[in-house]
């Protein structure tokens, strides 16, 4: 459209022109001509009035002939009332940590997300938690991400594993961002494990350290002999971490050659009969396992050379050839290393053989033997917490439990004193019998408690500590006795006053899980 | 409880969002003592740094707390309101202790009189006249012929002004500095014209900040000067209109003279959305109400300044029967309760609606008609399907026939979520040039849209 004279006029000012002209081009010209005399300005803003409601008034619209199409019927079922009302609530930041197990038991129940709480779920963040929230987006959410840019992570995200590819998977792989990039590959790999093999070989050269050793622990998945040659070629890599990673999948081809040099080197040093370990520590550096991956200097100074060596080779060894070789149980094993001066280096090596091989059986005895040389004082603290916090992760759940009770219970012996920590490698949730001696033992720390005296700071009691934790894992059957009323630590200490806020955050969370299981039985 | 509370109304309530997450987090039995409810209020006692009695009337969801807070409705308040709309089986039903009954009795007794006030505000009015010297009402008279004097005064220097910006061109508008407009707006308020003063702070905001400005900045000041011709011609003019004019010049009502001149409309009121704006340091709130029999549209206006609380409460997306009255107009649409009469309950019926945009849009025509200077306006529309665009950076509107309004400029994925590309029943407020969402009808659930706290 052209600019109106009236326009025109107002732009330049009146006093520029001799003849104002002040048409709009409309009827609102008719109307004008009756206004009585005037200046030519006040008559143009008069116009320009009259011209301004006219143009509000008589509004067209615009017109859009083609819309998307709309969004497909649900599968899912929609949620409660009252269960979306606590959903939208956490998605906007209460109980945030109740989350994951509230759209996982949504999912299971066969529920979707509530419509409005959508734009809060895609954007979700941290970037982990898009797991939990797809499988409930129901088709509304699947719809409603092609609209913005910053939702396409929904369309890129793998359904389950051994679903078909995405169709622009390969575009992904081509051009996505190395999470993406992993998680095609992962997929890919639970579907077609030599083609994802291909796929990264082809890339391998031009990734950066980080990005190869990421892209590597696809391969865990669905390994086979086929995948050596790659292998063997990736071991000579210049980055430790990668090197370690390749000798560690290589390790766990039963067939290969790496596997075989690693037994071969083991074999010589471990010999003996049914009866005796005998133990022959490696006199030198080879430099041929440097290639395996075979580091010369110990990670850490008080450990020795040669031990370190053993340690390494021992590591990439399966357990169940010690137990052919000698014909012996893993507990008569491992008491016969026990046996020998140099013994804990085999434990050692034999514990990181476990977590590669995924041992059960031999995870829980070394988990025993680890815990007695604690108490012995034989190993640092912090060895000896990593290697049962990995070993608890390696054994049936009622195992590690087991186990992980009777350190609490004993919570007072200096050996245990960093129990709370294990609470994280428990599978959640816990079973109600190791719930319900938690809370027991709880309550009696509680009843002895004297917050006020000495030099007591909470953050440095396991106990308060572990609430924490236990907000999320306790199961449903123990929240009965956890919401009681429980007598705290009662005084005008700051200390006292940190036990209570802390109890409050615990059982809030609880609540939370509470209310939100109610609603789902009702 | 008759009314069904839930957690975003309550979020809606908050004065800010540290209120409203610090309420939240007192929104647990664990917090509470003495809970109780009955038909009419809810209380209990909160624990924080001493022990603090909270109390909220129902009718109007007004609370009153014995904390020092000064924010309105303060934490405990919201933490008591979050409770109800979470946990409601969970504050029994009981007689009212001492402290509750007798705030009750005594906003009861409150109500009442003011009541009485506004049914009888003629009769005692007359009275108080006949009591009042003939002195001091040629003092008020006196005053307001000089007032009238000096609005005038200010209207002639402010048509000069007009004249003037139109003799040297708009053209040269984009180059003044913001005081330029300033000193005319301050000019006006001592002229005791704040309706103008308003109108002329706003010119600031136009040059320069659209492709269209020259014509915008020109249409603005066209409506400034009908407005001061229409005051200065009062007298032609229908007895409604000159109403509308006397206020937008800054001629304010009093309440009495609202009540005396104004328009009781009793309904049925959906109460669909608010806006909030801030201008001057003083924050504007506008509620939308419509009337579900009458079909009328109110605009609640709230100011409060200095962070200061609302004076009422609302509760977005229910409705309530009530009287409103609307301020004297020739399409009134400001409005006030007078007196609200049922419990408010959550809205899950069809609005009541308009059928296509064109029709909205005659609507508009036909009120413009009445009173030329309005500006904003309920948008209640049937069957529409918001519509993105461009991922997002564009936003319409979308009737069954195809016409479309542009959604004010934001982002509106709540609203596409909850339509998922089907039609649904929305309401607005239509600024004559976009409109914003303030709700949604989906599967008889009305939802406020845009009150998300984060």
């Amino acid at each position: 459209m052209n600019t109106p004279d009236i326009v025109t006029a107002a732009l330049v000012g009146t006093a520029q022109r001799d003849q104002v002209d002040t048409s709009t081009g409309t009827p609102v010209d008719a109307l004008i001509a009756q206004l009585p005399e005037g200046t030519p300005e006040r008559a143009l803003l008069l116009s320009a009035g009259v011209w301004a409601t006219y143009r509000q008034a008589g509004q067209a619209t615009g017109h859009i002939t083609e819309t998307p199409e709309p969004a497909p019927a649900e599968q899912l079922a929609a949620c409660p009332p009252a269960v979306s009302r606590l959903l939208h609530g956490m998605l906007l930041g209460a109980h945030r940590d109740v989350l994951p197990e509230a759209l996982e038991r949504l999912r299971v129940a066969g529920f979707r997300l509530p419509f409005e709480s959508l734009p809060l779920a895609l954007n979700i963040q941290p970037q982990t938690m898009r797991s939990s929230v797809y499988p409930v987006l129901g088709e509304r959410g699947l719809w409603l991400s092609r609209f913005n840019p910053a939702w396409a992570w929904v369309r890129n995200h793998l359904p389950a594993p051994g679903t078909a590819l995405p169709p622009d998977a390969e575009t992904t792989w081509q051009e996505g961002t190395t999470g993406q990039r992993c998680e095609i590959l992962h997929h890919l790999r639970a579907i077609d494990p030599a083609k994802a093999r291909t796929w990264l070989e082809a890339a391998w050269k031009q990734e950066k350290a980080e990005a190869r050793l990421e892209l590597l622990e696809t391969l865990a998945i669905g390994l086979s002999a086929g995948d050596e040659p790659f292998l063997e070629k990736a071991l000579d890599d210049r980055a430790p971490s990668v090197k370690a990673a390749v000798s560690a999948l290589l390790a766990c081809i039963p067939t290969s050659t790496f596997a075989a040099r690693m037994v071969n080197r083991a074999d010589d040093m471990l010999t003996g009969g049914r009866d005796k370990l005998e133990l022959a520590l490696p006199g030198a550096y080879d430099k041929a396992w440097q290639r395996d991956g075979i580091t010369e200097k110990p990670t850490s100074s008080d450990l020795g050379a040669r031990e370190w060596w053993l340690i390494q080779i021992l590591a990439r060894v399966p357990l169940t050839h010690w137990e052919e070789r000698f014909q012996l149980t893993p507990a008569e094993l491992i008491e016969a290393a026990n046996a020998d001066e140099s013994g804990n280096s085999i434990l050692e090596g034999w514990s990181r053989a476990a977590q590669l091989f995924d041992a059960e059986n031999w995870a829980e005895l070394l988990w025993d033997w680890w815990q007695q040389q604690q108490q012995k004082k034989k190993f640092s603290g912090t060895t000896t917490y990593d290697m049962r916090n990995e070993l608890l992760h390696r054994m049936p759940p009622q195992e590690a439990e087991r186990r992980v009770r009777q350190v609490m219970l004993y919570s007072d012996f200096p050996e245990n004193s960093d129990w709370d920590e294990m609470l994280g490698s428990l599978p959640a949730p816990w079973s109600d019998e190791f719930g319900q001696s938690y809370l027991r033992v709880l309550q009696q720390h509680l009843a002895s408690l004297n917050p006020g005296a000495g030099r007591y700071h909470p953050h440095h009691d396991p106990w308060f500590n572990s609430l924490e934790v236990a907000a999320i894992r306790l199961p449903p059957s123990c929240f009965a006795t956890a919401l009681m009323d429980w007598s705290l630590p009662e005084g005008e200490n700051w200390q006292a006053q940190q036990w209570h806020s802390q109890w409050y955050e615990f059982t809030e969370t609880l609540r939370a899980r509470q209310r939100f299981m109610e609603e789902f039985e009702t | 409880m008759s009314t069904q509370l839930t957690s975003d109304q309550v979020l809606a309530l908050a004065p800010d969002a540290s209120s409203a997450s610090a309420g939240k987090k007192l929104g647990s039995t664990k917090t509470w003592k003495n809970l109780g409810q009955n038909s009419a209020a809810l209380w209990g006692e909160c624990q924080g740094s001493a022990l603090y009695q909270v109390k909220i009337d129902l009718s109007t969801l007004t609370t009153q707390c014995s904390c020092p807070s000064r924010k309105f409705p303060c934490k405990h308040g919201l933490g008591l309101l979050f409770l109800a709309a979470t946990d409601a089986g969970a504050i029994p039903t009981a007689e009212p202790p001492g402290w509750v009954a007798a705030w009750l009795a005594k906003r009861q007794a409150g109500s009442a009189r003011t009541g009485n006030q506004k049914q009888g505000t003629e009769a005692s009015e007359s009275s108080e006249r006949t009591q009042s010297t003939q002195a001091s009402q040629a003092a008020q008279a006196k005053r307001v012929e000089k007032r009238q004097a000096l609005v005038l005064k200010g209207l002639d220097s402010l048509d000069l002004w007009l004249n003037d910006l139109v003799r040297h061109g708009l053209a040269s508008a984009q180059t003044q500095p913001i005081s330029f407009w300033e000193s005319r707006a301050a000019q006006m308020i001592d002229a005791q014209a704040h309706g103008i003063a308003a109108r002329v702070r706003h010119l600031a905001t136009i040059p320069n900040a659209s492709r269209t400005w020259p014509e915008k900045l020109l249409d603005e000041l066209g409506r400034l000067a009908l407005l001061t011709h229409a005051y200065r011609r009062s007298e032609q003019l229908d007895t409604l209109l000159q109403e509308d004019v006397r206020q937008m010049i800054g001629w304010t009502l009093s309440q009495e003279e609202v009540g005396a001149r104004g328009e009781i409309v009793s309904d049925d009121w959906l109460i669909l959305g608010q806006t909030l704006d801030e201008e001057e340091r003083v924050r504007v709130q506008r509620t939308w109400l419509l009337g579900i029999r009458s079909q009328r549209q109110a605009l609640l206006l709230q100011f409060s300044a200095a962070g200061a609380p609302f004076p009422e409460m609302y509760l977005l997306g229910s409705h309530e029967e009530a009287d409103l009255l609307f301020w004297p107009s020739a399409c009134p649409q400001r409005a006030r309760f007078a007196a609200r009469r049922g419990a408010s309950i959550p809205i899950t019926e069809q609005l009541p609606c308009v059928e296509t945009i064109n029709a909205f849009l005659a609507n508009i025509s036909g009120m413009l008609a009445r009173q030329p200077w309005m500006e904003r306006f309920l948008c209640v529309l049937r069957n529409v399907t918001p519509i993105c665009i461009d991922n997002g950076a564009a936003w319409y509107a979308r009737d069954a026939g195809g016409a479309v309004l542009p959604l004010t400029k934001g982002e509106y994925w709540q609203l596409l979520a909850l339509s998922g590309g089907h039609p649904v029943d929305l309401a607005g407020e239509w600024d004559s040039e976009t409109l914003l969402p303030l709700g949604v009808l989906v599967d008889n659930t009305y939802i406020v849209l845009g009150r998300t706290l984060q």
